[in-house]
């Protein structure tokens, strides 16, 4: 079930909320815990049986962890605990890839290849498997103490607004409110604003937008001219992120209607001025996982500036790999990793010299090149549709055949660049962060349910919205 | 305080919710419904195999998607948003042009000539293809000669050509674009095939008429299709001076009222864009003197044929009327008696007929004639034992990864769509061909429904014995082929039996027509007897009219 759909919108949210404000508050997680699990199973009926069943044993191998007397039988428990979360992304997510890959190769030898039934992906494997790895290594650490309640684990792991594609709560943050949460109407009000910002940024921008990319990049690449390839990367530049932090918007303001306080996943991604600085603005949450659970453990920067290197290129690597069984995802990991290198080496003061302006638009197109590596799976397209960004063959654009995509575009852009200039960082501020008076409540609220009636309108009018971070 | 207000802000939250939920369920509030066809999907059954493949959660969306509450007024302002500030609508079929002119999504790809692509993928296909077809429909103009019928083109105009400066903007096309009803139009010349191109003059037309050519928001040609049809009559007459009524168009009368806006409808706005175009009727005489003679007309085509009956006195100028409607439905005679077009006996029809027209506007030339022409190619020359014998080296030719059941369908639906792959229809060679059998029995089968009395007979007999008429009506021609008595010999028929036969021939017509349903109940109930006795009596006196002025036989 995704956000943007009748069924979840106009059924299952409705109920859910019924459900959960008209139950005593010691019931409430049993009622989130029986609604999640009911939202996955609707979506992903085969594999609601591999989500519970590795939840739960995860969870009891991290209570044997816990109670284990020696260290190694900690090691032992955590270990196991850790190939149950990543076995389970290994099998799933990356077998086909791998078979495929190595059927290749064989191929190439003249051998015979490996036969294969290929494995469908669950949805949301990638986000609940690092989320569980969270809770165990937090536990193994002694950052935290275990969940003394199976159910309170199971919450924490399906909870249905961050289960399938995020923010990655870490067990640190969230442990505390999942067994004490205040409630505040207020509260509930301003992730109800939240929830249709993200709705209306998902549907009235990244589903307009995405109709044309897909037509766009659907078409012979070899033809198209240099001005319409830098107006599709750009295009699918902000479909990408209104696409993804609108369902990280959904995910927050559904998790703050019930009380809880989910970690920001974006902070104005495109206006940084560097590749690093986009790293920590853009999937805030990946970076952070990222960031504890492999590049820290890999020795971070503590052992030399070529080791440092290369634990952020493994880092980016295995970041790419995340988004996808691809090799496209690979490299588009390999790039990152290697701008962030060189910014680390000679470009991040070079950065510095030309000003802010001149780095925000250098690593704009950076980064849009990057997308065009991650957006087309065909390396020899991707080299193709660059190719075409540099071919300098240009063409008159007619921005009358298409009124409402150059539109949404522009809005795109304003959206996604207001955050560069005071005024915007402070509107922001006031929208997302700030608690609203009742005078605010009552110009507010009538804004978000118009919006919302909107957003269902151009849902059910145009019938094209598919979630992009939901193969993830 | 602040408490208190969130508080209300939430509860009214959640009922408007509730209100989606009650307003499709109970509908307390009802909305203007949505216009043109509307898909709907059944609830979907739950079953284990459903679920777990995905279907039922795809049939519950659409289920919802087409049923939630307020879906109208969702649908509608989106639809006026999409349009008021991008010009743009959601109904696939229709192109907003400027100054709220409204266009055939078809009828524009036409007039850039992109729309041949979507059937034959590359022009040079496309030309490929209409000379082929222009060649078949030769042939069957040859072949209808033979029987006294002569088969005919028409080309009514699009929209988009006659007001082509209202189109909204379109990339330049490439040079090598087919525009098809002209590609048409030039390959049936170059033949001297007969046929009516009416785009030339309505675009000649335009700009010294008093009088839009098209509506402003409706694709068809509606009051001055009737310049169209006055072009057609007296050209069909031309061709073989057969004696058509003269037709005289003296003028289009601008109507008070405003034209219905009936494209507008289905884009489903919020609010109307205005209607500005007034409704026209036109004067039209027509005189049938001294050797005038009332064809039988068989068209077959597309929507523009309706506008005939509407501004045409028909009646007047026709003996009998067959529209097959895109080949697919038939409406017989002036009642318009609905069949889908493989349930009525197509040769009878065709050989019935005193002119064929291929009937067609501009952006349906790209579909040709719905095969129509192979059809009717096949009906005439080639008998069902020589269609029969060239299936098996059909099959041979297709390829063998099918099993035997599919493969002769395949090898059946290759034939019917070329008909020239049957030696006698091949070549460029006119056929050698034909289906005598079939063309006697239909011919006689004619014959005889033309007489009266005959006719009233068979009808007679099919009533006793509960069959079909069409079957009785083979059975009386075959009879009458081969000498075998008959069935008219043995059913006595005399007016009374004509006059008993007309009636209930007419009380089912009105039975059938909503119309004349909601007059003849209004009658009943003021008169105070039943819709039935008003029905006979009312068909009686019809009947009895017609009697008295010598109109029944």
């Amino acid at each position: 079930m995704v956000f943007s759909s009748n069924i979840f919108l106009l059924y299952f949210l409705p109920a859910f909320l019924l459900m959960y404000f008209i139950v005593p508050c010691r019931f409430r997680n049993i009622v989130l815990l029986l609604f999640s699990i009911v939202f996955y199973a609707y979506g992903a009926p085969e594999f609601v049986l591999i989500l519970l069943a590795s939840t739960v044993a995860n969870f009891y191998l991290v209570k044997a962890m816990h109670k284990a007397k020696t260290q190694t039988r900690k090691k032992l428990f955590c270990a196991l605990a850790i190939i149950l979360c990543l076995g389970l992304l290994a099998y799933f997510k990356y077998a086909n890839f791998f078979v495929e890959n190595l059927n290749g190769l064989l191929c190439m030898l003249g051998l015979k290849s490996v036969h294969w039934t290929k494995v469908l992906l669950p949805i949301g494997i990638s986000f609940f498997s690092f989320q569980s790895v969270t809770y165990v290594i937090d536990t193994y650490r002694g950052n935290n103490e275990p969940m003394k309640k199976l159910t309170d684990y199971m919450l924490y792991i399906i909870m249905f607004p961050q289960l399938i594609a995020g923010p990655i709560v870490r067990y640190g943050d969230i442990a505390a409110q999942i067994t004490h949460r205040n409630y505040r109407w207020s509260e509930c009000l301003q992730g109800l604003y939240r929830f249709v910002i993200g709705l209306c940024k998902k549907v009235l921008i990244a589903d307009v937008i995405g109709t044309q990319v897909d037509t766009l990049l659907a078409g012979n690449l070899s033809v198209m001219d240099t001005g319409t390839a830098w107006i599709t990367i750009m295009a699918y530049t902000f479909q990408l992120y209104f696409d993804f932090s609108g369902y990280s918007d959904m995910a927050i303001g559904l998790g703050r209607i019930m009380g809880f306080s989910f970690p920001e996943n974006f902070d104005n991604p495109y206006n940084s001025a560097s590749i690093t600085e986009f790293w920590r603005r853009w999937h805030k949450t990946l970076n952070a996982f990222m960031l504890n659970y492999l590049y820290i453990p890999l020795g971070g920067n503590r052992k030399g500036k070529g080791r440092t290197y290369l634990n952020l290129w493994i880092v980016f690597l295995l970041s790419g790999l995340w988004h996808g069984a691809s090799w496209n995802f690979v490299l588009w990991g390999a790039y990152h990793g290697l701008f962030l290198v060189m910014e680390r080496l000679f470009l991040g003061k070079w950065y510095q010299r030309i000003g802010k302006a001149p780095s925000v638009i250098i690593t704009f197109i950076i980064v849009m090149i990057g997308w065009a590596i991650f957006r087309i799976e065909d390396l020899s397209q991707t080299a193709t549709f660059i190719g075409r960004l540099f071919a300098f063959d240009f063409a008159p654009i007619h921005w009358a055949s298409q009124p409402q995509y150059y539109f949404t575009l522009v809005l795109a852009f304003f959206f996604s660049f207001v955050g560069l200039f005071p005024f915007g960082r402070k509107w922001q501020d006031k929208v997302f962060y700030t608690n609203y008076s009742n005078k605010g409540h009552a110009i507010v609220w009538p804004i978000a349910m118009l919006l919302f009636f909107f957003s269902l309108a151009a849902l059910n009018a145009s019938g094209f919205s598919p979630f992009i971070y939901f193969r993830f | 305080m602040k408490k208190n207000f969130c508080k209300i802000l939430c509860f009214v939250t959640m009922a408007c919710f509730v209100l989606v939920f009650v307003q499709e369920k109970w509908r307390p509030f009802e909305p203007k419904p949505l216009a043109g066809v509307n898909f709907t999907t059944e609830f979907p059954a739950f079953t284990l195999e459903n679920y777990t493949s995905g279907n039922l959660q795809r049939d519950l969306e659409q289920y919802s998607k087409e049923n939630f509450g307020f879906r109208e007024w969702a649908i509608r302002l989106y639809n006026q948003y999409s349009y008021s500030c991008f010009n743009k609508t959601y109904c696939h079929f229709i192109v907003p042009g400027k100054d709220g002119y409204l266009f055939y999504t078809e009828a524009f790809s036409e007039y850039y000539g992109i729309e041949p692509l979507h059937f034959y993928k590359t022009y040079d296909n496309a030309r490929k293809w209409a000379r082929k077809n222009v060649g078949m429909m030769n042939k069957l103009r040859y072949v209808l000669k033979e029987y006294g019928i002569e088969f005919l083109c028409f080309m009514a105009p699009d929209k988009a050509e006659i007001y082509s400066e209202y189109l909204p903007y379109h990339e330049p096309p490439t040079p090598d674009v087919i525009h098809t009803a002209a590609y048409y139009d030039s390959l049936m010349t170059a033949i001297d095939f007969p046929h009516v191109e009416m785009t030339k003059w309505y675009q000649a037309m335009k700009d010294t008429a008093s009088f839009p050519l098209f509506p402003k928001r409706d694709t068809h040609w509606r009051y001055s299709a009737v310049f169209g049809y006055d072009s057609l009559f007296s050209y069909m007459d031309n061709l073989n001076h057969f004696g058509i009524p003269d037709i005289h168009v003296n003028k289009l009368i601008k109507l008070d009222t405003m034209y219905p806006e009936n494209d507008e409808q289905t884009l489903n706005l919020m609010f109307p864009i205005g209607n500005d175009s007034p409704k026209y009727r036109a004067d039209i005489t027509v005189d049938c003197g001294e050797g005038c003679r009332k064809p039988k007309v068989l068209f077959v085509g597309d929507s523009f044929i309706w506008d005939l009956e509407t501004y045409m006195p028909w009646k007047e100028i026709l003996e009998d009327v067959e529209i097959w409607f895109y080949n697919k439905s038939a409406f017989v005679g002036f009642e318009k008696e609905k069949h889908p077009i493989t349930e009525i006996n197509r040769l009878r029809s065709i050989l019935n007929a005193d002119y064929v027209v291929w009937y067609s506007s501009g952006y349906q030339w790209s579909r040709a004639s719905y095969n129509f022409v192979e059809d009717a190619l096949l009906l005439l020359c080639v008998s069902d034992s020589l269609f029969d014998a060239q299936i098996p080296w059909v099959m041979d030719s297709l390829q063998h990864d099918v099993c035997e059941d599919s493969l002769r369908a395949h090898a059946i639906k290759t034939l019917k769509n070329n008909p020239e792959l049957i030696p006698g229809l091949d070549g460029d060679a006119m056929p050698t061909i034909r289906n005598t059998q079939a063309i006697a029995l239909a011919q006689q089968a004619n014959a005889i429904a033309n007489d009266k009395q005959w006719n009233v007979a068979l009808h007679i007999q099919a009533s006793r014995t509960g069959r079909l008429f069409d079957d009785i009506l083979d059975e009386e021609a075959e009879n009458v082929l081969s000498g075998r008595p008959l069935i008219r010999q043995e059913i006595q028929v005399d007016t009374a039996s004509i006059i008993e036969f007309e009636v209930g021939k007419l009380m089912d017509q009105w039975r059938n027509n909503e119309e004349s349903i909601k007059f003849l109940e209004n009658k009943a109930q003021e008169r105070g007897v039943t819709f039935e006795e008003i029905l006979e009596a009312d068909a009686r006196w019809v009947v009895n009219e017609k009697l008295a002025n010598g109109e029944l036989f």
